[in-house]
């Protein structure tokens, strides 16, 4: 097992972090265990993050300890990942909109003392700003037309200046019709008016049409 | 002068270089109540009560509040907030708790009528399937014993309750055959057996599928009077099942509720306009629809789209029971 990334390790050309829960399992993924750690597999398929570091994606702004806010977390699966990579002292605002898979993220986050599960809609941080803190990460997943804004909106209110952000772009939620370099482009320009651009990845052959950006706050 | 915060764990009081002067913790009873207050913006007592403490000082809040209060400013600046925020949380291990607690209750009160609904339809979806599955492989097999039988009934509810009321003998001669008449072999008790437990199992499931009817009928009756009067049960079901949930459909256009279930055909067409756009989705299945002739289909589906756009509307804002008149107004048009 190499370190490749921060909190990402590397054996036999796939991707793992190390479990702060040994013993346990949360999406059926495999696990390997090498001098008393246990790594879990990080599939690229299953998670975004894990497809932008397979494409390259070296800073990500996540660090042992690092405080993060993820919106459009679902069932929770980037989010153990996550809370393996920030650790024991890290934390994450785990937010998404739809019951459903909040009941699945709530069963992840009874598990894992770093994980906060919330149920509101990121769009209006008005309605969940009393349940968070300031963070050092902003980590964006969600399918929906005006996801720029949201990103937006959620950084310039909670995340620390310096700190940095994470957002895949879906372009088919913004618009079917247009081709999708066009769109990341356009995300791009939007993104650019507040934020630095640090690293930009497309996830082909993992996600279709899916762009990982990650900026950082100036 | 004084800066007042709340978050879900308590409200707390700063002074202008943000040293903690005053706080006052939630009890677990006052934090889901509180965090009713707090979601909608709204003013807590606990702050009323800081508020007229510090009166004397020149006060500033920092969040989001819908009213305003006399001599307070309130202040969303991102600096400040993550300030305070980052001061109030003390360790991450209480505002989880509080996070969790608050979660569950409200995942609790997320479960609605419509949600049922939807998990029933879906759930008979399932069931109509698995009997039209299971009868086929039936028939198969009996077949193999008395192929006349099945080849004279194509009800499957039918054909089912027979073979087991009648024997082959008597279902023969119904068809005026005498059972060396027959293509069918001969079967040994032990090899009928497996196919009438077949059989029982099947009779079973379509009691089961006519249980589930009738629920879904009544439940789509008390949630959704109009909505049923206008598409009827099942439909309305899975019109609610597609939209997601019956505000979602409330706060559907027409055009769009009539192409719900032709999502496919949909962005088919919007890629490349060569291709047709459809007309109806699951409201294909719609009486008024299926009886139309082809020119007047579509027709037919943007009539009942916008009755049943009126009908959810009234049906999500709780409003009196229109559903008749809307139903002949559907009738004349027809």
């Amino acid at each position: 097992m190499k370190q490749k990334y921060n909190g990402i390790f590397e054996s036999n050309r796939m991707l793992y972090t190390k479990s702060i829960t040994h013993g346990v399992k949360f999406f059926e993924e495999d696990i390997v265990k090498e001098n008393g750690e246990e790594y879990r597999n990080f599939n690229p398929t299953r998670s975004k993050l894990a497809a932008g570091a397979v494409k390259g994606i070296k800073e990500t702004g996540l660090n042992e300890g690092s405080g993060v806010l993820y919106l459009g977390a679902a069932h929770g699966y980037t989010v153990s990942f996550i809370s393996d990579i920030v650790g024991s002292k890290g934390f994450i605002f785990a937010i998404d909109f739809a019951p459903r898979v909040v009941r699945d993220l709530v069963f992840v986050a009874e598990k894992r003392k770093n994980i906060a599960p919330i149920l509101a809609d990121a769009n209006r941080p008005e309605s969940f700003f009393h349940r968070i803190a300031a963070v050092d990460v902003l980590y964006q997943d969600i399918a929906q037309k005006n996801q720029a804004e949201i990103f937006l909106k959620n950084a310039a209110l909670f995340l620390k200046k310096g700190g940095y952000g994470m957002i895949a772009v879906k372009a088919r939620s913004i618009d079917v019709t247009k081709e999708p370099k066009k769109i990341f482009q356009e995300v791009k320009n939007e993104m650019e008016r507040e934020m630095e651009i640090v690293d930009y990845r497309n996830l082909e052959p993992f996600q279709k049409a899916h762009a990982l950006f990650v900026l950082r706050k100036i | 002068m004084k800066y007042i915060y709340s978050n879900c764990l308590g409200s707390f009081v700063f002074d202008e270089e943000f040293r903690p002067l005053d706080k006052r913790m939630f009890s677990k009873e006052e934090l889901l109540k509180n965090e009713n207050s707090l979601e909608k913006n709204e003013w807590l007592d606990s702050e009323r009560e800081f508020i007229r403490k510090y009166s004397g000082d020149k006060i500033f809040f920092i969040g989001f509040k819908k009213e305003k209060i006399l001599n307070v400013v309130t202040t969303q600046d991102p600096k400040k907030l993550s300030h305070v925020s980052e001061l109030s949380i003390f360790q991450f291990e209480k505002t989880r708790n509080a996070n969790i607690i608050i979660t569950k209750q409200k995942i609790k009160e997320s479960t609605g009528n419509d949600l049922l609904a939807m998990k029933s339809v879906s759930a008979l979806d399932e069931l109509n399937k698995s009997i039209n599955l299971l009868a086929k492989k039936l028939r198969e097999w009996y077949e193999l014993y008395n192929p006349e039988f099945s080849k004279s009934v194509s009800d499957n509810e039918r054909f089912v309750a027979l073979v087991l009321e009648k024997d082959r003998k008597e279902l023969l001669k119904g068809l005026s055959l005498g059972e060396d008449e027959s293509m069918g072999a001969d079967f040994s008790a032990s090899d009928l057996k497996p196919i009438l437990g077949l059989a029982r199992d099947i009779k079973a499931l379509i009691e089961l599928k006519k249980q589930q009817e009738s629920y879904l009928e009544s439940l789509m009756e008390k949630a959704c009077p109009n909505i049923n009067a206008t598409a009827g049960a099942f439909i309305g079901a899975k019109l609610i099942n597609y939209a997601g949930s019956l505000e979602n459909l409330a706060m559907m256009t027409s055009s769009k509720i009539q192409l719900l279930g032709a999502e496919k055909a949909l962005f088919r067409h919007l890629k490349d306009r060569k291709h047709k756009l459809p007309k109806y989705g699951i409201l294909h299945e719609h009486p008024f629809v299926l009886g139309a002739g082809r020119e007047t289909r579509g027709k037919a589906a943007r009539m009942i789209s916008s009755k049943v756009s009126i009908a959810a509307k009234v049906d999500f804002f709780r409003g009196e029971f229109v559903g008749d008149r809307l139903k002949k107004q559907m009738e004349l048009r027809k």
